[in-house]
């Protein structure tokens, strides 16, 4: 029953991951600071 | 145009499945087992090295959690803090005998990780972080595969709270986050068999400090320039379960957003600080790398083009049709999924405010000036 909302989040980890990815080499061109 | 399609779709099942499946080959066919020190042997010398910014109020758990060890001979713990204006040194005072602090001004983690292996002494340096924990045996476990002479570095295994407690799996992204770092897990795992993983755990890895070289301070990761330092010199970084760490998940999907972005930031920036990782005859684990490392930066690129080049295509016949609903419904289900978490961690806020409110205000304006 549940199957549904735990998929939604899975998928929307997997996006979110490559969004980052995206934003990532953004950072990198702009020299953004990024400390952890 | 259906040669770009098609080439996007298999370059991404490639990444999350081609390659796990040809590592379960690899790792079955030709595993290389670590000749790990027996029990009887002698332990080499370690030194713990925390890099620590605005850390007072964990470093006290986190010292105490290293002192705890159960390792046979006594830990240099060599503490840097990172420009620090929140009284670390006051903090960790009560433990001067046992730990060395060095103070720094700010100039970013790995500068303070070059200071602190610059003043560590013991054969083997192991790099932690102010907020995980170790388990009891951490180091132990660490330092026993150092007895094989062609491994110049380890990496530990960090247990997300997600994974260990399904309880928290209901929580803004754990799930979703716990999925991926265990499936993260298990690559390591195979590539630690096949020669070697492709970079370490911030929060629990240990090399030999001959192996060091100071790194750049502009490096996003540390963990990951490293551990391919030591491959690329023809040693092995290799991945022990045995070896844990504890640490939880990010609390919403924003937060577990800025730590990926500054990840793959990292993955970016690697590859300008040591462009021979790209060169199939310099680095050991090249077909690693390129599959793992890089295809996780060429994926979303291919994701794009996939649905771009998919709606032109979806006039043209029924498949193209199919292919186009099967990626809008995965989009749309990542959509509610993205909704669910804001919700939830809002949800959270608004409780975690409210407590905040029921507290007398005696005891709120206490915590206030701690």
């Amino acid at each position: 029953m549940d199957a549904f909302p735990r998929l939604s989040r899975v998928a929307y980890t997997f996006v979110m991951m490559n969004i980052a990815a995206l934003n990532g080499l953004i950072a990198v061109i702009r020299g953004r600071d990024i400390w952890k | 145009m259906e040669t770009v399609f098609w080439a996007s779709i298999v370059f991404v099942f490639y990444v999350y499945a081609g390659y796990p499946l040809l590592l379960a080959i690899w790792a079955a066919i030709a595993s290389r087992p670590v000749a790990r020190r027996c029990s009887s042997a002698e332990h080499p010398t370690v030194s713990v090295v925390i890099a620590a910014r605005n850390e007072a109020h964990r470093l006290p758990a986190r010292i105490r959690n290293l002192l705890e060890q159960d390792y046979p001979r006594p830990l240099e713990i060599i503490v840097v803090s990172d420009g620090s204006t929140d009284g670390t040194a006051a903090a960790v005072a009560p433990f001067s005998d046992r730990i060395r602090l060095i103070e720094l001004p700010r100039g970013g983690k790995p500068r303070a990780l070059n200071a602190g292996v610059a003043a560590a002494h013991g054969d083997i340096v192991v790099f932690a972080d102010a907020r995980q924990r170790f388990a009891p045996n951490a180091i132990a476990a660490l330092t026993s595969n150092f007895d094989d002479p062609v491994v110049g570095g380890v990496t530990g295994e960090l247990v997300l709270d997600c994974e260990a407690d399904r309880s928290l799996d209901d929580s803004n992204v754990a799930e979703g986050v716990g999925l991926y770092w265990r499936h993260e897990k298990w690559l390591r795992r195979r590539e630690s068999r096949v020669w070697s993983t492709l970079g370490a755990t911030g929060a629990i890895y240990a090399i030999r400090r001959s192996m060091w070289h100071p790194i750049p301070p502009e490096t996003l990761l540390d963990d990951v320039l490293a551990p391919m330092r030591i491959v690329l010199a023809g040693k092995r970084v290799v991945f022990d379960d045995q070896a844990r760490a504890y640490d939880k998940a990010a609390a919403s999907g924003a937060d577990e957003s800025r730590r990926k972005t500054r990840t793959l930031a990292g993955n970016y920036q690697i590859i300008a600080l040591e462009p021979r990782l790209l060169i199939p005859f310099i680095n050991p684990i090249w077909v690693q790398y390129v599959s793992h490392k890089i295809g996780r930066l060429i994926v979303p690129w291919c994701l794009a083009t996939a649905l771009i080049v998919n709606v032109p295509l979806a006039f043209q016949s029924w498949l193209y049709r199919l292919a186009l609903m099967v990626q809008l419904c995965f989009y749309g289900l990542a959509f509610v999924g993205a909704r669910s978490a804001h919700e939830r961690t809002g949800r959270a806020m608004d409780e975690s405010r409210r407590a905040s409110e029921r507290r007398p205000s005696s005891v709120r304006e206490r915590r206030g000036s701690l």
